[in-house]
């Protein structure tokens, strides 16, 4: 009798892989909205960045008139900086980082994905549906409040006629790096989630390989430029150009796309694979 | 129908599970029983393919569970009534375990009915008692109306009306067709639970039969009697083939005879009888006596 009730329920696993991998998505959808932190992490933040950037370029707006000619000449690159501030990175990182974290370290502290396993044996699957969860968020929520920061900031700017346009040579790839650092801040989180399983370490490692290590490293020697430029935050200053002061060892942009993509990449597969092969 | 054949886990140098093997019908309620530490949770986890087994098999329905690509249908598990989030509501919870099936929102509002959690299912987990837990893993368990069930602990927290209802939902379910087993430490809480018994300890199989068989090898059954005359009883007893023993409060205890046989013996050599109660096997003492070599770690013994 039971047997024929399994056969007969419609929109079993046969179904279709697409079909019932939509099904995941929204399950993780549910579970991604339905805890009161994600909604205020993603506002205070967005307020956070757009405060910080709007403060810089107000400041640089207001002492323009200090800047040097030679600079007012070349204004672009601290245009860009007042876009997307390094502060703002640090807020961002943080932010969406926390996000990640909470998807996949959520699970395991409460032991929520024993049953989020049992009721899906395919991890895999369930691991892939959080990370297209986690970047379609993420990457809306980078384009509204990074590309507004951008449009933002460049019009206070503009009062004074130093403010960029998008279709600016080069500005469009310089402010989609600045984007694309939303998702992959949280995608690196899940990894290392996934490997850690515990908030406070997942958090650690998270900030010192994302951010406190190549903040640290000298770009003045070869070995500590090298090792810089392996990290998304060089990665990304290079791409939106905003490295100031002498830089003895160039790379690049193509090199710091690659960086970036090799990060996530990574990322992704170690949040699919780990799991499958874990007792839990 | 749930298979194990010669299951065996090790963790480094622990054996959690040892060459376990044990058969659970559907169409009754079996009970998974062992002292703490006998290897349940870990055989469950193995099971539902949580963990994978260090050598044998544990199949339901003839496969691995982990070959469902989704488990909900197949098999309900409740492992950990702790295992959600407790951010989330119980509505939110239990809808996110539906969608990643394919199941709706109906059938969340009905398990919800079924546990009797639908009052309290707008509130966050973190705010439910032990109790109200164990009906939302009980809950999330029935979504895929599952052929299967699994329940690890089931009664703890619940109070005893609630104890009495989770009762009656497996005896429901196991009279539906469907194979359920029910883990516990407590002999007591199978009593009124469970038909079939299969008795862990120390990660070995101690027996595998039914609740009234198990109940049995605690003790040889015996009855207690009380006479006036003792020395009479005795004697006649013993000559018809009994074994008699003198309880401290004068009462007999006598064993390989019925009470019925004991009375018609008195009468005959009119032999006044004041008590005639037969002795049924206390399935706790059963139990004690199974695993008593067989606990992890004993009260009151230095570790």
């Amino acid at each position: 009798m039971t047997g024929s009730t399994t056969a007969a329920v419609p929109g079993s696993a046969n179904t279709g892989a697409l079909a019932s991998f939509r099904d995941l998505l929204a399950a993780e959808w549910i579970k991604f909205w339905s805890l009161r932190s994600t909604t205020w992490t993603l506002v205070m933040s967005g307020v956070a960045i757009l405060a910080f950037n709007g403060y810089a370029a107000y400041g640089d707006y207001a002492n323009l008139e200090g800047f040097s000619a030679a600079a007012r000449a070349d204004f672009t690159r601290y245009a860009m900086s007042d876009a997307f501030t390094p502060s703002s990175f640090l807020a961002l990182m943080l932010a969406l980082g926390a996000l990640g974290v909470n998807v996949v370290v959520g699970e395991y502290s409460t032991g929520l994905i024993r049953s989020t396993f049992t009721a899906v044996p395919a991890r895999g699957a369930v691991m892939a549906a959080k990370l297209v969860v986690v970047t379609a968020v993420s990457s809306s929520y980078g384009l509204v409040v990074i590309g507004g920061s951008f449009f933002a900031t460049q019009a206070i700017l503009d009062r004074k006629d130093v403010g960029l346009s998008i279709t600016d040579p080069g500005v469009a790839e310089r402010v989609l790096a600045s984007v694309l650092m939303a998702p992959l801040a949280p995608l690196v989180a899940m990894a290392v989630g996934v490997l850690l399983r515990h908030s406070i370490a997942t958090i650690s490692v998270f900030v010192v390989a994302y951010l406190l290590v190549p903040i640290s490293l000298s770009g003045q020697t070869y070995a500590t430029a090298v090792l810089g430029h392996l990290t998304p935050y060089r990665a990304w200053m290079r791409i939106a150009d905003i490295e100031f002061g002498s830089q003895p060892h160039p790379w690049p942009v193509s090199g710091a796309w690659t960086v970036c993509a090799v990060w996530a990449i990574v990322a992704v597969i170690l949040t699919v694979v780990v799991v499958k092969r874990r007792d839990h | 129908m749930i298979e194990v054949k010669q299951l065996t886990k090790r963790y480094g140098e622990t054996t959690a599970v040892d060459d376990l093997s044990f058969t659970v019908r559907p169409g009754r309620v079996t009970g998974f029983l062992g002292p703490n530490g006998a290897g349940k949770t870990t055989t469950l986890s193995l099971l539902v393919g949580l963990s994978r087994p260090t050598r044998g098999t544990a199949t339901i329905d003839g496969v691995p569970f982990d070959t469902h690509p989704r488990g909900l249908r197949y098999v309900g598990a409740l492992l950990d009534a702790r295992d959600v989030h407790g951010g989330r509501t119980g509505h939110d919870h239990l809808t996110a375990l539906a969608r990643s099936n394919g199941l709706g929102c109906n059938r969340v509002r009905q398990v919800l009915e079924e546990v009797g959690l639908a009052d309290v299912a707008a509130r966050r987990v973190g705010t439910y008692s032990l109790g109200m837990k164990q009906r939302l893993g009980i809950a999330a368990a029935l979504l895929g109306d599952p052929p299967v069930l699994l329940f690890d602990e089931p009664l703890n927290g619940l109070d005893p009306e609630g104890v009495r209802w989770v009762r009656g939902l497996f005896h429901r379910k196991a009279h539906e067709g469907r194979t359920v087993l029910v883990s516990s430490h407590l002999m007591s809480e199978m009593e009124h639970t469970a038909i079939d018994l299969v008795v862990v300890g120390r990660g070995r199989l101690i027996a595998a039969e039914t609740l009234v068989e198990f109940a049995a090898r605690g003790r040889m059954p015996s009855v207690t009697v009380r006479t006036p005359d003792p020395t009479a009883l005795s004697a006649a007893l013993a000559e018809a083939g009994a074994k008699v023993t003198t309880q401290a409060d004068g009462a007999l205890a006598v064993q390989q005879m019925s009470a019925r046989d004991i009375g018609d013996l008195a009468l005959a050599r009119f032999i006044p009888l004041h008590e005639l109660s037969p002795q049924v096997p206390s399935l706790e003492e059963a139990f004690m006596k199974m695993t008593g070599g067989s606990v992890e770690y004993r009260a009151g013994r230095r570790q």
